[in-house]
């Protein structure tokens, strides 16, 4: 087992992946917003909502951040008249994405918040880490 | 003057406390996220537990003859005990988490300001060892 500086900068670098993911999850969201369906009828882009859960390491010691899996969200897509639209059904009616920009951005700025929290953490390791080891050496 | 080399041996188990301790608050700030984690916390502990036995003198210098100056103030540097537990709140998030984001912040910065201020004290003394050697 490592020493505990060591399993401080590893848990808080499995932090920083996981929510790199996290917000790679948002953009999707907020980038596909407005992707529906090519064929009649088809269903439109679904939301995907990221799953955080933690992992113990044995090598290390310690409960990494892992994710576990990324699941598309259940709330049901909304319908719009558009009876020109390539993907409109026999009504007129296109299914639009279940995706809220003003949640999805909420979660953007959330995010990004907590990785630079953790980031904090991870500078904070490796400086007290790098102190420790140019003390010992002078 | 010499009393003071004690600070090697209690020093290094203070670090080891605090980067414990470290390890924990950062472990906390991961997982301010993760549904059903249970922020944990190292408890400190007394002074006169940290310093070994009360009253006695487990580490005093061996004599062999009476005229020998005996040191008065040995400690028994025991390395501190690290103990981790769940924090005890009744405050959890929707899903089960129990970290508090501010009180881990603070505590993050705590630790390395101690952890820092551990260091320099044994650089200052490795320094004045140094010195006593013509070395510096």
């Amino acid at each position: 087992m490592a020493d505990a500086l060591t399993q401080a900068i590893r848990i808080a670098a499995s932090g920083i992946e996981a929510f790199g993911e996290r917000l790679q999850v948002i953009s999707t969201n907020i980038a596909n917003a407005n992707t529906t369906a090519m064929t009649p009828g088809g269903n439109p882009y679904a939301r995907q909502e990221i799953l955080f859960a933690q992992k113990f390491d044995k090598a290390m010691g310690v409960n990494m951040l892992t994710v576990q899996g990324v699941v598309p969200d259940s709330t049901p897509f909304t319908e719009k008249y558009a009876p020109g639209h390539p993907a409109a059904d026999d009504k007129g009616f296109i299914k639009n994405p279940n995706v809220n920009p003003v949640i999805e951005m909420s979660d953007l700025v959330e995010a990004h918040r907590s990785r630079e929290r953790i980031m904090r953490a991870y500078q904070m390791g490796t400086e007290l880490q790098r102190m420790t080891i140019k003390s010992m050496g002078s | 003057m010499f009393e003071n080399f004690k600070l090697f041996s209690i020093l290094p188990s203070s670090l080891k406390f605090l980067a414990e301790k470290e390890k924990v608050v950062t472990g906390n700030l991961v997982h301010a996220n993760t549904p059903n984690y249970k922020a944990l916390e190292v408890k400190d502990i007394p002074f006169e537990s940290a310093l070994g036995t009360r009253g006695k003198l487990p580490m005093s210098i061996h004599k062999t003859s009476d005229q020998h100056l005996s040191s008065k103030t040995s400690y028994h540097a025991s390395s501190i005990p690290v103990k981790i537990s769940e924090i005890k709140t009744h405050e959890a998030k929707m899903n089960g988490n129990t970290v508090k984001i501010e009180q881990e912040s603070m505590k993050l910065s705590q630790v390395g300001t101690d952890y820092m201020a551990g260091m320099m004290l044994y650089r200052k003394y490795n320094s004045i060892l140094k010195g006593l050697f013509g070395k510096s």
